[in-house]
């Protein structure tokens, strides 16, 4: 499949209704200030995008994502405007359209960029994030996911 | 002189301690008020044990006493409270999950709905941020009271850490800012502060008044200043003073605010994570592996020069820099330095002790009248309570590690 930048893609998933997902070229030039970057390939995002809305992990307006490796392991996504290694996506969807796009969420710097409770309580029951680590997301604090 | 140590069994998520009963948010849900008192008589065994164990963690404050003070010239008590703090030391104190329902006061639904994100207890009242705001409920109450009824929301700005003194919950905000809610009196009134009137504050609501847009991940009390600290900028000092006002025969003092004084103003070298409360500022030093620190005169700080309100103590070697630091904190004992996979806790008689674990929280309580000695740990299946003692021994004048009990 070739993926446009900017231009919503078909996301279907057989036990959902089917929703859209754009990849926004502003999240994938270096030199936005305030701006956080993926690092990983397009295809890669769409892929977290995916398995987010399969996992529901998306809410009403806004979700969330991580990439998982084969060992439960998290990768990281992209980096923040001061480089730093970020590894949860947030992902928006601000007209209701079902049109979302997502970028590295610095959960640190943006007050925003938490996700919700209900949210790392399903990571933490997964086991893709700890105790330890979850109390360190929820204070804001520098986090080795 | 190493802590005395008790460690309650659980799967808990925050805690807090106040007059006699200990507050436990548990990862169930659920809210717990335990007694205190109760759970530190459980630990003794014969009356010899009275003296230690209610220093240790009832009584943080008794040994620093000014009648004790001539005491402590006698070679023979000091020695004596110091073989019995060791002995202490040694023993293993724990309370299992089992045993900790008999000292349950009270258990209820979190009322904050959320698992908090921080908490502060103050003047009765039961403060938490979560994402959905600022709360509070009114606790310590008597009995079919112990913990109010009635949420109270003040704000609905999703704050990251509070911490409350002089009337005042001074509040971070992450990238919104640094903020303080005003804690009105009954009568609506708050004749301690000039802030409503200062112009250079930003007015949100009605009590909540934002100091700074700058980054803030976590805030502490620096006399009638605030010290915030920030993960990914620059830490700041906004610096606050007392203002003298005679009123019908009467002298009262108004807090009011100075000026921003910015990390880089108040040390120089690196920008690595720095912390402050009351008289003593901390920087993390990475490249030379110390912790470098800070007198702070808060009375200087409305002179011309800037240097005098920030006086140079050097810096405490830290030896045991091992992973990121995570975070830092100030009590009498010390300076706790939060590590990826450890706390180090940097004593005042210059010892350093460290507790290899990554932790899910820990708090200090400074401003507590009978805790101030506790250091509280909550991991995976525990809450372990650490006793310092060795404060009471130490010159308050001279110490560099931790503030100057006075």
């Amino acid at each position: 499949m070739c993926i446009i930048n900017d231009n919503p893609i078909l996301i279907d998933d057989k036990e959902k209704p089917p929703t859209f997902y754009q990849v926004l070229s502003v999240h994938r030039r270096t030199g936005n200030s305030e701006k956080s970057i993926w690092t990983i390939s397009v295809p890669d995002e769409v892929e977290c995008f995916r398995y987010s809305y399969s996992s529901s992990w998306l809410e009403e307006t806004q979700g969330w994502g991580l990439k998982v490796s084969s060992s439960n392991k998290l990768e990281e996504l992209g980096q923040s405007d001061q480089g730093i290694s970020l590894k949860i996506a947030k992902f928006r969807d601000d007209k209701e359209e079902k049109i979302w796009h997502g970028y590295p969420a610095n959960y640190r710097e943006k007050i925003q960029d938490k996700p919700p409770e209900e949210i790392l309580t399903k990571w933490m029951e997964a086991g893709f994030i700890s105790k330890v680590q979850r109390s360190r997301i929820v204070q804001r604090k520098p986090c080795n996911l | 002189m190493q802590p005395i140590k008790l460690r309650i069994e659980g799967d808990f998520w925050d805690c807090q301690i106040y007059r006699g009963r200990l507050y436990m948010w548990e990862m169930n849900g659920s809210m717990a008020v335990y007694n205190w008192d109760e759970i530190v008589n459980s630990l003794k065994c014969q009356v010899e044990d009275d003296l230690p164990i209610d220093c240790a963690f009832t009584r943080g404050n008794f040994l620093y006493g000014y009648q004790l003070r001539e005491l402590f010239n006698y070679k023979t008590f000091k020695l004596y409270l110091e073989e019995r703090f060791r002995e202490y030391a040694d023993k293993k104190f724990l309370i299992e999950n089992s045993q900790l329902k008999n000292f349950e006061i009270i258990r209820l639904d979190n009322p904050f709905k959320e698992l908090p994100t921080d908490t502060e207890i103050y003047n009765n009242n039961l403060y938490s941020v979560t994402d959905l705001g600022l709360s509070k409920i009114t606790i310590h109450g008597s009995r079919n009271n112990y913990v109010g009824k009635r949420l109270t929301k003040l704000s609905d700005c999703p704050f990251i850490s509070l911490k409350a003194s002089k009337r005042t919950l001074a509040l971070s905000g992450g990238n919104e800012g640094l903020f303080e809610f005003h804690i009105k009196s009954q009568q609506g009134q708050d004749a301690f502060t000039e802030i409503e009137k200062d112009s250079r504050l930003e007015k949100i609501e009605n009590n909540l008044f934002r100091i700074s847009l700058q980054h803030s991940s976590f805030v502490n009390w620096s006399f009638a200043s605030l010290y915030s600290s920030s993960y990914v900028s620059q830490s700041f000092m906004a610096a606050f003073g007392w203002k003298k006002e005679e009123k019908n025969n009467d002298v009262i003092y108004k807090r009011e605010f100075n000026r921003i004084f910015s990390q880089s103003q108040i040390f120089s070298g690196s920008a690595d994570l720095s912390w402050g409360l009351q008289e003593k500022i901390y920087k993390t030093n990475t490249k030379s592996q110390s912790i470098d620190v800070i007198q702070y005169i808060q009375n200087n700080t409305n002179k011309n020069d800037d240097s005098s309100a920030f006086i140079n103590l050097n810096s405490i070697q830290f030896e045991d820099w091992t992973g990121d630091i995570i975070g830092g904190g100030t009590s009498y004992f010390g300076v706790i330095i939060e590590l990826e996979n450890a706390i180090s806790i940097l004593t005042s008689n210059d010892d350093l002790f460290t507790i290899p674990q990554a932790v899910v929280r820990w708090r200090v309580y400074p401003r507590s009248k009978n805790y101030e000695n506790h250091l509280h740990i909550i991991s995976d299946k525990c809450l372990e309570i650490y006793s310092f003692n060795h404060d009471y021994f130490v010159f308050q004048d001279n110490k560099k590690a931790g503030i100057k009990y006075s």
